[in-house]
């Protein structure tokens, strides 16, 4: 099921109604866990029993660990709860790739291996929920988080379904206490709730869906289409997957606003930044989080050597590389972002503004340049996370590189621009909306305009005019989410 | 929560009102009674109507191009009722459609498109709407999967109608409409159902190699299964009112078995194995040059409709399917 198809808006109305007449916290967590699995079971009903698994293990895992005081058992236990979240991932996402590649070096070193393939699916949204769960027991080991003996608030926890399938992967000690205490409606939460849903509506069925066909098209004609159509794919690429992404974002934490949860922020306009190293503080916030807490800083973060920096930023990176996908592309893409962010590893403490002192046209012109530099190394870093493989990826690189000073080239970017059977958008009505949209951007960034303050009837026309336009420009097809596949 | 389900109900209702606009801007702008969608209407009053003995054609639009049903009245003395709609309602929707009207002695052709083997089965919601829109007691054959696909399909269905009345496409159809070469309008088919606009004579598939076809549409074991138990519940219900059921392949390009035949191989073994209907022919039967075809892989052109009919009918007569005196008693 879609969370931007209607049948969705319907299952939320029926899980929003039953949720709020049942009053009691373990009813409500009751409607929540029904309609998670149920929710599932309409994606991959085949692991719905995996996804069991992982929580009641982590649950018994953690009360294990809280009981116990011997150093050896609490480690053991835990070693237990990784091995077993990290062996689902293992097995699901990265045995192929790890067998795939043993068989490539053994065949450079002249051995013949034939190493089994399973070729298994991979189960929906279990690189999100395993995070979440094993980020319960290492708090629990670490004694940050009191451990729960409420299943059910546990089970509503690893499964609350507007997160279940592309996060925020949201943390034991901000969602679980509000799991353990009965919710009350709450008037201004629900509201920004369905605003951000609305938002998330537009963006993933108006924007992302739109570009989609330029990217596809342009990915799939990488050896016929010129440097600067590639060029332009990946901009739009850049915006396809914020806009997918954020907006599914949008949808889980406005959906959980309604259900008076609140959850974890996941971005914060990103493509704003200054630098890579901010850039990775304001995307996918609740994953680099989690990197950051259960990686980096046990590595040492920043608190350590130069050279140990670097390892543990690079380290940091390829894993939330390889977290994405089990390929050499995802690996390079961790890579290079994890190389863009070194600088400021190195010297963390330096604040050496060169603006500083400078009038304010300067010091916001030099910002903004920063800014497009920054917008233009991660589209960058984009091209190895879109293309199908390496040597795609190269290629397209090689392409922009070469014949991006070529003007005669950027003729043919009219060519991606034509309309395509099923999407809406297209030509000059898709630049305007795309200009629109970079300004709306821009106001909510610098919260230039709060609506709370506009007359009741300016919002209400805004609210109307948004679901026209997403009636008006939405795709033909649902598309699903594209972090459904990680 | 009171005040937030008020202001929410002011937010619905206020929407509401600009689609009562719109709707009725549409509803005032579409030519529903001479575009190609209507002809459901009168396939419908057909199959109510038709006197017996009667052979029922069940499947989509690969009836509606590939049948001479004149033929099949002139040869076997059976009245013809065309009942081809579309692919995209899907084979659940069509099997549950004729049922109600089923008499004593009929004889019904199935002849679904590969696709139901696949993702079409339960139908599309866009098409399913598109057929109530036309006729609204049409909903009555809807399955539970029917109701969830046009859900579904939700905003898709309010989309097109948002921006068919803004485009003021209405206009357009009409114009197209009324060129004549169009074969997509009601007054393109005959009494029986058989879309037989003489413009679709010539081919326009000719030098097509990209053919869409079942690989398409992710066939699988459980899918293919899930068709025939379809086909098998409805052959049951069928015997239960002495009424025969037959089954035939669909039309296709020789050129499909590329790509497509491993697929196609897999459902005709399927069906020969597990089927409780007879199958009158094989894949290959109802294979045809590509230049037979008209706009599509299923819709062949006039002279290559013939043939498939002839195929048919002697596929037929072989199994005694010819009118005798009592229409109560047609088998001789």
């Amino acid at each position: 099921m879609a969370l931007t198809s209607l049948t969705f808006l319907l299952f939320f109305a029926v899980c929003f109604a039953l949720y709020w007449l049942a009053r009691k916290r373990d009813l409500q967590n009751g409607v929540l866990v029904l309609f998670s699995y149920l929710f599932y079971a309409t994606c991959d009903s085949r692991f719905g029993l995996l996804l069991l698994a992982t929580s009641v293990i982590d649950f018994c895992i953690a009360l294990g660990i809280a009981r116990t005081h011997r150093v050896s058992l609490r480690r053991t236990l835990l070693a237990l709860s990784i091995g077993f979240d990290l062996g689902i991932l293992a097995l699901f996402k990265y045995f192929d790739f790890f067998a795939d590649n043993l068989r490539s070096l053994a065949g450079v070193l002249g051995w013949h291996l034939d190493p089994v393939i399973l070729n298994l699916l991979l189960p929906v949204g279990v690189s999100f929920y395993t995070l979440k769960s094993l980020g319960y027991t290492i708090d629990v080991y670490r004694r940050h988080v009191e451990p729960t003996s409420n299943l059910l608030a546990y089970l509503t926890y690893v499964a609350f379904f507007p997160q279940l399938l592309a996060g925020p992967i949201d943390r034991a000690d901000n969602l679980l206490p509000q799991l353990l205490k009965p919710r009350t409606f709450n008037y201004e939460m629900a509201v920004t709730g369905c605003r951000q849903i609305l938002w998330g509506l537009f963006k993933k069925m108006v924007v992302a869906d739109n570009l989609a066909p330029i990217v596809n098209l342009a990915y799939a004609q990488v050896a016929t289409r010129p440097g600067p159509d590639l060029l332009f794919a990946t901009i739009c690429f850049a915006l396809q997957i914020y806009c997918d992404f954020s907006a599914y974002s949008d949808i889980a934490i406005g959906g959980a606003r309604v259900l008076g949860l609140e959850s974890v922020v996941n971005f914060a306009h990103p493509y704003f930044s200054a630098s890579p190293g901010e850039f990775w503080r304001r995307w996918h916030i609740s994953l680099m989080s989690w990197f950051r807490d259960y990686v980096f800083f046990p590595l040492g973060g920043l608190r350590s050597s130069l050279p140990r920096r670097g390892f543990n930023v690079m380290l940091t990176f390829l894993l939330s590389g390889i977290w994405h996908g089990a390929s050499w592309n995802f690996v390079l893409w961790g890579a290079i972002n994890g190389v863009g962010v070194l600088p400021a590893a190195f010297q963390p403490g330096n604040r050496n503004d060169p603006s500083k002192g400078a009038s304010k046209t300067w010091s916001s012109l030099l910002k903004a340049s920063k800014i497009v530099l920054t917008f233009l190394f991660i589209c960058m870093t984009w091209i190895f996370f879109r293309a199908t493989d390496l040597s795609t990826a190269i290629l397209i690189l090689k392409k922009i590189l070469t014949q991006v000073w070529m003007a005669g080239y950027y003729f043919s970017i009219q060519g991606l621009l034509h309309p395509y059977d099923g999407y809406p958008l297209a030509g000059k009505k898709l630049l305007v909306l795309l200009l629109g949209f970079f300004v709306i951007e821009i106001i909510q960034n610098y919260r230039l305009v709060d609506i709370d303050n506009w007359p009741r009837v300016a919002r209400l026309l805004a609210y109307n005019s948004i679901l026209v336009l997403i009636f008006y420009f939405g795709a033909y097809t649902v598309n699903q989410f594209y972090y459904y596949q990680f | 929560m009171r005040r937030f389900l008020r202001n929410l109900t002011i937010f619905l209702l206020t929407h509401l009102s600009f689609w009562a606009i719109v709707v009725s801007s549409y509803v005032h702008q579409r030519p529903f009674d001479i575009e190609v969608g209507a002809v459901t209407n009168d396939k419908q009053e057909l199959l109510a109507k038709q006197v017996s003995p009667r052979i029922i054609l069940v499947g989509g639009s690969n009836l509606n191009f590939g049948i001479d049903s004149r033929e099949i009245e002139q040869r076997t003395g059976y009245h013809p009722v065309n009942v081809g709609l579309n692919v995209g309602d899907g084979l659940a929707f069509m099997l549950k459609n004729v049922t109600p009207w089923l008499r004593r002695g009929d004889v019904v052709v199935i002849s679904p498109e590969y696709e139901h083997f696949g993702n079409f089965f339960n139908g599309k919601g866009d098409f399913l709407y598109a057929e109530v829109e036309h006729r609204p007691s049409m909903i009555r054959s809807f399955t539970l999967a029917n109701y969830l696909e046009i859900v579904d399909k939700g905003y898709i269905i309010a989309g097109s109608i948002l921006r068919y009345t803004t485009d003021r496409r209405g206009d357009l159809i009409k114009q197209e409409l009324s060129a004549r070469e169009n074969p997509y309008r009601r007054d393109a088919f005959n009494e029986y159902g058989d879309l037989i606009a003489r413009t679709h004579e010539v081919s326009w598939m000719k030098n097509r190699t990209d053919l869409a076809g079942p690989a398409d549409v992710e066939v699988t074991p459980e899918k293919i299964t899930r068709a025939i138990n379809g086909l098998n519940e409805f052959a049951a219900e069928c015997d239960k009112r002495d009424v025969r059921v037959f089954y035939s392949f669909p039309p296709v390009p020789k050129e499909l078995f590329g790509r497509h035949g491993e697929v196609i191989q897999e459902i005709a073994d399927n069906l020969r194995n597990r089927s409780r209907f007879p199958v009158l022919d094989m894949p290959e039967d109802m294979a045809f040059p590509i230049e037979d075809f008209f706009d599509g892989v299923y819709h062949l052109t006039g002279e290559a409709s013939r043939q498939r009919t002839d195929k048919l009918i002697t596929e037929l007569l072989a199994r005694g399917i010819i009118m005798s005196p009592d229409p109560y008693h047609p088998h001789p």
